[in-house]
């Protein structure tokens, strides 16, 4: 298969960066460096073989007292394999280039690309089921704003903005420090996720109904992104399911839960599905939406509360039909 | 020390695929299970694990012990850190000491000297190891690999051929084009139905920012996503392989199904369900001249074997737009039929049904007949495919009529079932 190449390969990676630094390495410059680019376990046949302390067995680098000195001491250029040039060139025909990319990058882009014929195309995958009118199709483009967003995010900076919905005004030139984007692959949609000095609370917005952003240079009196992550850990909830060992259903169930963290158990003796899955309280109705989606075969074991509500809902349900 | 000693790395990606996906997707199976499951051998399934476990850091993948046996699963917390780990498994493949020097000594003396012979590049390659020695005629299958891979090119000087360096795209592009395209890779490498290829720019951005311009991009982490089945990924060179031959107009053969069904196909449509996450590839089977739908997450295989000929491309062309009528995949044989549903709902309160409805409904017509009710109207390849997201409203939901499929009468059954389970608790 073409896309599992070796030229992709975490070690070449690794060398690669390793030239990129230049000069001789130690074992301590080299074993930080595995430590970033190889994720997992170390392969030490690899990584010993890599950087081989015997005459006859070197390969990139050749070891001299206590370092290892490149083999050639010029400068490793680094270029796309041609899968990389296909992909930048399908980037000015994706239907979200405009909001990341000003008009004149793209332009660059396009002419950088021109001479790159790409066989294969990823708009010849028809994507189904996700919302009408989200960011794909918006004719507005987000590049000026998402990428003044992205900036706030990396120098932790607020930004100032009018959140307005259809017909009115909610807010006129409010302050939040933002956090994350959040992008929903289903709703198509952004969403930003900051930190509200004024209420001292974190805060979701839809983008379409942010105007007039304009990045502050501002900070936080917190550190908003440790503060994100203890508020992300006190909205969790969790909840229990059983699932009907029905293979379609129980597929159906992981995945579509599947980017929520779970825990599930299979007991085979009694063929049983338990699947447990955390989730943000302000997800709560997505999660009914979908338990109620998988009819008879879900039921919710824990808590009580929304298996009363799960409950009341479907008994409304059945009654519609008799 | 050797590289060929190395445990794990490996030929094939076909190997991990099956058992990572479901490691990820269920985390609730044991050895047992997957044995049972997949049909593979103990011992394979022992190597194979090891490898995933290897290849995946310690805070992703996890172990636990249920009913005294051990369990691998898989933690994701996507609102804090949006990486899909499941990527780096395609970091794996196996190499050798000649295949490493090569990629690395022939870029480095081309970044030195513009244009070289292959016997001016054997005479500069260093010599260092012992069991990897360059000759005339091994070093002219690596420069071939290397202009195949995209990274070299070859230019003809009159008898003799010369090799330089690609082109660097990105040398005309400032800083701040350079850190808004890394940002749109972040995206587009968790959107996009094919997302390793991104992953893949990304990465050699990465270091080109660093090497090139000595910038650090590896705390740009801004995005968080939603609705992402990560998993996707696993199929990504299948799927290549499929986007390939259906845009240069060539027949695949595919195995599937655990290698029990092979097949040559002509690729029709190929769908991406973004609600669970599942790929499917339309296609013409030659051998049983009929048209079918496969998972792409069942193919084991798929290569190129051939260009379509004139009648096998009016095949082809005959099979667009083949999902238009339907919710997913799925059709009947008698073609679309109407599907009428009922929509019941607080219209002050409850306005953003009416916004689900539209937004998700696959532009069916929505009528207010009354206040507090709407009707829908749809024709539709096959209304059971809609069941799950008509029983998403609960209450709010009521079938009135389908065509021959009665999709009413097996809502009314399941919701009776429902209460029946919830009653029994």
């Amino acid at each position: 298969m073409i896309l599992f190449d070796e030229t992709e390969s975490k070690y070449y990676e690794l060398i690669a960066y390793l030239l990129s630094e230049g000069g001789s390495l130690t074992h301590n410059d080299i074993a930080c460096m595995i430590e970033q680019c190889c994720p997992g376990e170390t392969d030490f046949e690899v990584t010993e073989a890599l950087f081989s302390n015997t005459e006859g067995e070197e390969m990139i680098y050749i070891k001299e007292d206590d370092e290892f000195v490149p083999a050639l001491d010029s400068a490793f250029p680094v270029r796309n394999n041609k899968i990389e040039l296909e992909t930048t060139a399908s980037l000015v025909n994706s239907p979200y280039v405009n909001h990341f990319l000003s008009a004149k990058t793209i332009e660059k882009l396009r002419k950088a690309t021109a001479t790159i014929a790409a066989d294969w195309s990823p708009n010849d995958i028809t994507v189904k089921n996700t919302f009408l009118g989200g960011a794909a199709s918006s004719i507005k483009s987000y590049s000026s704003i998402i990428s003044s967003i992205a900036k706030a995010i990396r120098e932790k900076k607020g930004i100032q903005y009018d959140y307005i919905r259809p017909g009115r005004m909610l807010k006129n030139n409010a302050v939040v420090f933002p956090v994350k984007i959040e992008f929903s692959l289903v709703n198509d949609r952004f969403r930003v996720c900051g930190y509200n000095e004024d209420e001292k609370r974190y805060v979701k917005m839809n983008l379409d109904s942010m105007q007039n952003i304009m990045l502050l240079d501002k900070h936080p009196d917190i550190d908003v992104t440790e503060g994100y992550s203890e508020f992300i850990h006190h909205e969790t909830k969790k909840i229990l399911l059983d699932v009907d060992p029905v293979p379609h259903v129980i597929e159906r169930c992981f995945r579509v839960f599947s980017y929520y963290d779970r825990k599930a158990r299979y007991d085979k003796t009694g063929n049983k599905y338990r699947l447990g899955i955390s989730y943000l309280k302000a997800d709560e109705n997505e999660v009914i939406k979908n338990i109620l989606s998988m009819g008879s075969y879900v039921v919710v074991l824990e808590p009580r509360t929304i298996q009363r509500e799960v409950y009341n809902r479907i008994q409304a349900a059945s009654k519609l039909y008799e | 020390m050797s590289l060929s000693n190395s445990n794990y790395l490996i030929r094939d990606y076909e190997n991990i695929r099956a058992i990572l996906r479901d490691i990820y997707i269920y985390g609730c199976f044991s050895k047992d299970d997957f044995v049972e499951k997949l049909g593979i051998s103990s011992r394979k399934y022992d190597k194979e694990q090891q490898r995933i476990s290897a290849y995946l850091p310690e805070n992703f993948i996890q172990k636990r012990r249920v009913d005294k046996k051990a369990v691998l699963y898989c933690t994701y917390h996507g609102m804090e850190d949006s990486r899909n780990y499941l990527a780096d498994t395609y970091r794996n493949k196996s190499f050798t000491a000649l295949d490493i020097m090569a990629f690395f000594f022939v870029q480095q003396l081309l970044a030195e000297t513009e244009e070289m012979t292959a016997g001016e590049i054997l005479e500069a390659l260093p010599s260092l190891n012992d069991d990897a020695v360059f000759t005339k005629d091994n070093l002219r299958v690596k420069l071939d690999e290397l202009v195949e891979k995209g990274f070299i090119t070859t230019t003809k000087r009159g008898r003799s051929v010369k090799y330089r360096l690609c082109k660097d795209i990105w040398e005309d592009f400032s800083d701040e084009e350079l850190l808004d395209i890394f940002n749109y890779l972040e995206f587009m490498k968790n959107v996009s139905p094919i997302g390793m290829p991104y992953f893949f720019l990304q990465d050699k951005l990465k270091l080109y920012l660093k090497s090139s311009r000595d910038i650090d991009s590896s705390d740009y982490k801004v995005f968080s996503f939603k609705h992402n089945h990560l998993y996707n990924i696993l199929d990504n060179d299948v799927l290549l392989e499929i986007l390939k031959a259906k845009q240069k107009k060539r027949l695949l053969k595919v195995t599937y199904n655990n290698k029990q069904k092979e097949n040559t196909i002509i690729v029709g449509e190929i769908i991406h369900d973004s609600v669970y996450g599942r790929q499917y590839l339309h296609c013409y089977l030659l051998e049983s001249k009929r048209t079918s739908v496969i998972r792409i997450d069942r193919i084991d295989e798929a290569s190129d074997i051939g260009d379509l000929d004139d009648n096998e491309i009016r095949i082809q062309d005959g099979m667009r737009n083949f999902s238009d009528y339907c919710w997913c995949t799925s059709s009947t044989e008698s073609g679309p039929s109407e599907i009428v549903i009922h929509f019941m709902f607080d219209e002050e309160n409850e306005g953003y049904i009416k916004n689900r409805i539209l937004n998700e409904g696959h532009g069916g017509v929505l009528t207010k007949i009354r206040d507090g009710i709407y009707e829908y109207r749809l024709n539709i390849g096959d209304p059971d495919e809609m069941i799950p997201w008509i029983r998403s409203f609960g209450q709010r939901a009521k079938v009135i009529s389908s065509g021959e499929r009665k999709t009413e009468e097996k809502l009314k059954d399941d919701w009776k079932r429902a209460l029946e389970k919830y009653d029994s608790l």
